[in-house]
C-alpha cells in the first residue's frame, strides 16, 4: 500500500479549525475579559467562516488548504502578541517565571513563523512537494523550540509554592 | 523561480521572522522590567517619604506634647503636694494616673511611628516591645517566635518586614475578631521567611472588595524587595500568610 498517495488534507484543516477554536477559547480564558467575548465569539464565527470556505471551494478539500492555515496562523500571532503586551504590564507577575506568559512567547514566535512558511506557500509554491517538505522541515524546527519554551513555562507552574 | 530556488527564499523570510518574533519578546520584557524598575524606584521614595514624614511627626510629639504633658504632670504634682484639702488631692492623684496613662500611649505611637527606634534598639527588640504593647490593649494574644540572631533586620529592610507584621497585625485585629496570632520569623542563609496566621473570621480571597488598602501595602511591600508571598484564607477559616524573602540584601532598587 503506498501511504504517499492517501489524502488527508481534510483532516488537516479539521485539525487547524479545532486548533485555532482552541487557541481563541485558550486566549479569552487566560485573561477573563468581558470585553473580549464578543469580539472573541465574532472572531471565532469568522475563522470558522474562512475555515469552512478555503476547505470547500478554494483550494477545496483534496488540496493542502495553506490559506487556512495562514489565516489561523495570523489570528493566533495577532493574539500572542496582544497577550504578550498585557503580560508586561501586568503588576503583580515576575515574567520570567509566569506560565502564561512562555505560552504566549511560544505561541508568537510558532506562528509568526508559520504565517511567513504558508503565506509564502500560499504564493510562491503551486504544488511542489520538493518544496513543501523542505517547508515541513523549517516547521519542524521551530516546533522543538516552541516545545522547549512550552517545556520552560510549564515548569513555572507553582503547585502550593509562594507566588 | 523554480522549485529549488524557492528554498532559501522560504528558510531565509522564516529565520528572519523567527528572530524578529523573539527580539520582539526581548523588547517585551525589556519594557516591562523598566517598567518594574520605575515602579520599584517610586514605591522605594514613596516609603521613604512616608517613613521620614513618621519620623517627623513622632519627633513633633516627642518634643511638643510629650514636653508639654510632662510639664503638665510637675504641676498637677505641685497642686497635690501643696494642696491641704483631700478632695483635691485624691482629684490630682487621678489626673496624674491618667496623665501617665496618656504618656505611656504616646511613647508607643512615637515608638510605632519613628523608624530610627527600629534601627537604633533592633528588630527583636522593638517586636518584643510592640508584642506586649498588644497584649496590653487588646485580648487578642500575640505569639511571636524568632530564629536566633537574624541578621540583617536592624536596617531598612527590616522597617519593611516590621511595618508589612504592623499591617497584618492591625488587619487581624480590626477585621478579623481573632483571640490568638502565630508570627514565626524563620531566617537561614540568603533566606528570611515570615509565617502569620489568625484564627480570624477569614475573608472570601475571590472578593476584590475586601483586599483594600492593607493587602495592596503588603503586596508593594513585599514586592519591593523581590519577596513572594502565599495568602490561605476563606470565611471562617482563619487568615495564614508565607512570605518568603530570597535575597535580604539586595536593595529596594536593584
Amino acid at each position: 500500500m503506498n501511504f504517499n498517495s492517501i489524502n488527508n488534507n481534510l483532516l488537516g484543516d479539521i485539525f487547524y479549525l479545532i486548533e485555532g477554536l482552541l487557541l481563541i477559547s485558550y486566549f479569552y480564558l487566560a485573561f477573563k475579559e468581558k470585553d473580549f467575548f464578543y469580539p472573541a465569539i465574532i472572531l471565532a464565527i469568522a475563522y470558522i467562516g474562512y475555515g469552512l470556505y478555503t476547505t470547500l471551494f478554494d483550494p477545496g478539500p483534496m488540496a493542502y488548504n495553506s490559506n487556512f492555515r495562514t489565516g489561523e496562523s495570523l489570528v493566533v500571532q495577532a493574539m500572542s502578541a496582544y497577550a504578550l503586551i498585557r503580560y508586561s504590564k501586568m503588576e503583580n507577575i515576575n515574567l520570567v517565571k509566569d506560565t502564561g506568559f512562555w505560552i504566549a512567547a511560544g505561541l508568537f514566535i510558532y506562528f509568526s513563523v508559520n504565517v511567513a512558511i504558508f503565506f509564502t506557500a500560499t504564493f510562491l509554491i503551486d504544488e511542489s512537494t520538493y518544496v513543501m517538505r523542505k517547508t515541513w522541515i523549517i516547521h519542524s524546527v521551530v516546533n522543538i523550540l516552541v516545545n522547549l519554551i512550552f517545556t520552560f513555562g510549564l515548569t513555572c507552574i507553582p503547585s502550593k509554592q509562594p507566588r | 523561480m523554480g522549485s529549488q530556488e524557492i528554498v532559501p527564499l522560504v528558510v531565509v523570510i522564516s529565520i528572519s521572522v523567527f528572530i524578529m518574533a523573539v527580539l520582539v519578546i526581548i523588547i517585551i520584557y525589556n519594557v516591562y522590567r523598566q517598567r518594574v524598575k520605575s515602579q520599584k524606584v517610586l514605591l522605594d521614595a514613596v516609603y521613604n517619604a512616608q517613613e521620614n514624614e513618621r519620623t517627623r511627626i513622632a519627633e513633633d510629639l516627642h518634643d511638643d506634647i510629650g514636653a508639654r504633658l510632662s510639664a503638665l504632670k510637675l504641676r498637677i504634682d505641685a497642686i497635690r503636694e501643696d494642696s491641704k484639702d483631700p478632695g483635691s488631692v485624691t482629684l490630682a492623684e487621678e489626673s496624674i494616673t491618667v496623665l501617665d496613662g496618656v504618656v505611656g500611649d504616646l511613647r508607643n505611637i512615637i515608638r510605632n511611628q519613628a523608624s530610627k527606634y527600629l534601627i537604633n534598639n533592633g528588630f527583636i527588640y522593638e517586636l518584643d516591645r510592640f508584642q506586649k504593647q498588644l497584649s496590653v490593649r487588646n485580648k487578642t494574644e500575640l505569639i511571636i517566635s524568632v530564629s536566633p540572631n537574624p541578621t540583617g533586620l536592624d536596617s531598612p529592610f527590616g522597617v519593611n518586614v516590621f511595618r508589612i507584621l504592623q499591617e497584618l497585625v492591625n488587619n487581624s485585629i480590626k477585621h478579623a475578631s481573632c483571640s490568638v496570632i502565630n508570627i514565626t520569623v524563620n531566617q537561614v542563609p540568603g533566606e528570611l521567611t515570615l509565617n502569620y496566621n489568625d484564627d480570624g473570621i477569614g475573608f472570601d480571597i475571590t472578593n476584590e472588595t475586601k483586599k483594600g488598602m492593607g493587602l495592596a501595602n503588603i503586596d508593594a511591600r513585599v514586592r519591593l524587595y523581590e519577596g513572594q508571598y502565599t495568602l490561605v484564607t476563606s470565611p471562617g477559616k482563619g487568615t495564614s500568610y508565607n512570605i518568603v524573602f530570597k535575597n535580604q540584601s539586595i536593595k529596594p532598587t536593584d
